[in-house]
């Protein structure tokens, strides 16, 4: 049979104790008339079972007066009011911190929404201009070859290059500085 | 048909008189009658103070956990509800909270590090001295607390509720906040874990030191 043929070690301890359902208990009371083994390991689950319940409530027993001792501190504590409750009828009134950030946090997006700067740039439309005026915007010439220098003249006036199209002409400027780029640099 | 001889029906008609005494003087503490309070903390502290001992093993750390658990059930007297159980299985409750609280302030392993390296203990009796002898020099009281240390707190927690308290293991189950079968299941490993500890403490066969028990009672 399956039931005498599988020990019932892990229950003695509940059997022992005696906090086996009824239908458990029957099926390891079968188990143990049949099994030698288990029953000489009930004795033991039993004894210890025994010493604990008789032994264990000795152990940690207060000494005379040591709890009386305590009394005051505790009765002077029941009767303080705890900070929480002290602060509910304030509390009552305000939402709680949660809610409240939330509130705040939703403000100050909407506020910088509406009168704020953009949180990122958008690039500006590049105004019209014809790409050779872009060819001609930065004209470099190599004064000596050999040395590697490149000698970039400076930017070109808008006068030197708008005209030619029409476009509305600045007013006269002094003639560009001629800048020197080391190679080194 | 084998039973145990173990039979706790008269500890639970203990235990239900003992909670119909504790329900009126809860009754009386709600009314505000005056020493209520006093009489109620009387009847109680005791049991929670050796709650909170054997599981933390530690006097001064017990007489905190008494202190916060008792305020906190003073304060939430109100929010004790009878349908749901007795009410030392409610302050029990509070009592392995707060402990579990107190273990992690302490922020130490459950075992003392002088426990795991036998520092500060008498060396363990020669195994040519008499049985006697050594439950004479370490009684089994000193022997059981120095076993219940090497224990993992839930195991000494399931130990403590069952054997020091008397609870069933549906009220452990309630206390510990886990199903019944786990409750069963952590005696069983703490019977396991005892057998080991007393044998490794004594040097003798478990068996035998259970039958020198048995003896002195």
């Amino acid at each position: 049979m399956l039931i005498l043929s599988q020990h019932v070690t892990d229950l003695l301890p509940a059997y022992a104790d005696r906090q086996l359902n009824p239908r458990r208990r029957a099926r390891v009371a079968k188990h143990l008339s049949a099994c030698a083994q288990c029953r000489a390991a009930l004795t033991h689950e039993s004894r210890l079972a025994r010493d604990l319940t008789g032994t264990l409530p000795r152990i940690g027993q207060p000494r005379p007066g040591q709890l009386a001792r305590l009394w005051p501190a505790i009765r002077a504590e029941i009767k303080r009011v705890p900070r929480r409750q002290a602060i509910q009828p304030i509390a009552a009134l305000m939402p709680s911190a949660g809610l409240l950030v939330a509130a705040l946090l939703i403000g100050v997006l909407g506020l910088s929404v509406l009168f704020g700067n953009p949180g990122h740039a958008s690039a500006a439309p590049n105004p019209f201009v014809p790409s050779d005026i872009h060819a001609t915007n930065t004209p470099v010439r190599t004064d000596s070859p050999d040395d590697g220098k490149v000698v970039a003249l400076a930017e070109p006036h808008a006068s030197q290059t708008a005209n030619a199209y029409n476009l509305p002409m600045p007013s006269p400027a002094p003639p560009p500085a001629r800048k020197v780029v080391s190679p080194l640099r | 048909m084998i039973t145990s001889n173990t039979d706790h029906k008269s500890s639970y008609s203990h235990n239900e008189h003992e909670d119909g005494l504790l329900q009126a003087l809860l009754a009386c503490c709600l009314a505000g009658e005056e020493g209520a309070q006093a009489e109620f903390y009387e009847a109680v502290a005791p049991g929670v103070y050796r709650l909170a001992y054997s599981i933390l093993l530690d006097r001064l750390d017990a007489e905190d956990v008494v202190q916060e658990s008792l305020v906190y059930a003073f304060r939430n007297l109100h929010r004790y509800d009878s349908a749901r159980g007795m009410i030392r299985t409610w302050l029990y409750t509070i009592t392995v909270s707060r402990c579990r609280n107190a273990r992690r302030r302490k922020w130490l392993p459950s075992t003392a590090l002088s426990h795991l390296l036998s520092l500060g203990q008498e060396p363990s009796a020669p195994l040519d001295h008499t049985p006697e002898a050594a439950v004479a020099r370490m009684g089994v009281r000193d022997a059981l607390e120095k076993a219940l240390a090497t224990l993992s707190p839930r195991l000494r927690e399931a130990v403590a509720l069952r054997y020091g308290q008397g609870l069933t293991y549906r009220e452990m189950a309630d206390v510990l906040d886990c199903p019944q079968k786990t409750a069963e299941s952590r005696v069983r490993l703490a019977h396991e874990a005892l057998r080991e500890a007393l044998h490794a403490a004594q040097g003798i066969d478990a068996t035998l030191l259970e039958e020198m028990w048995s003896f002195q009672s």
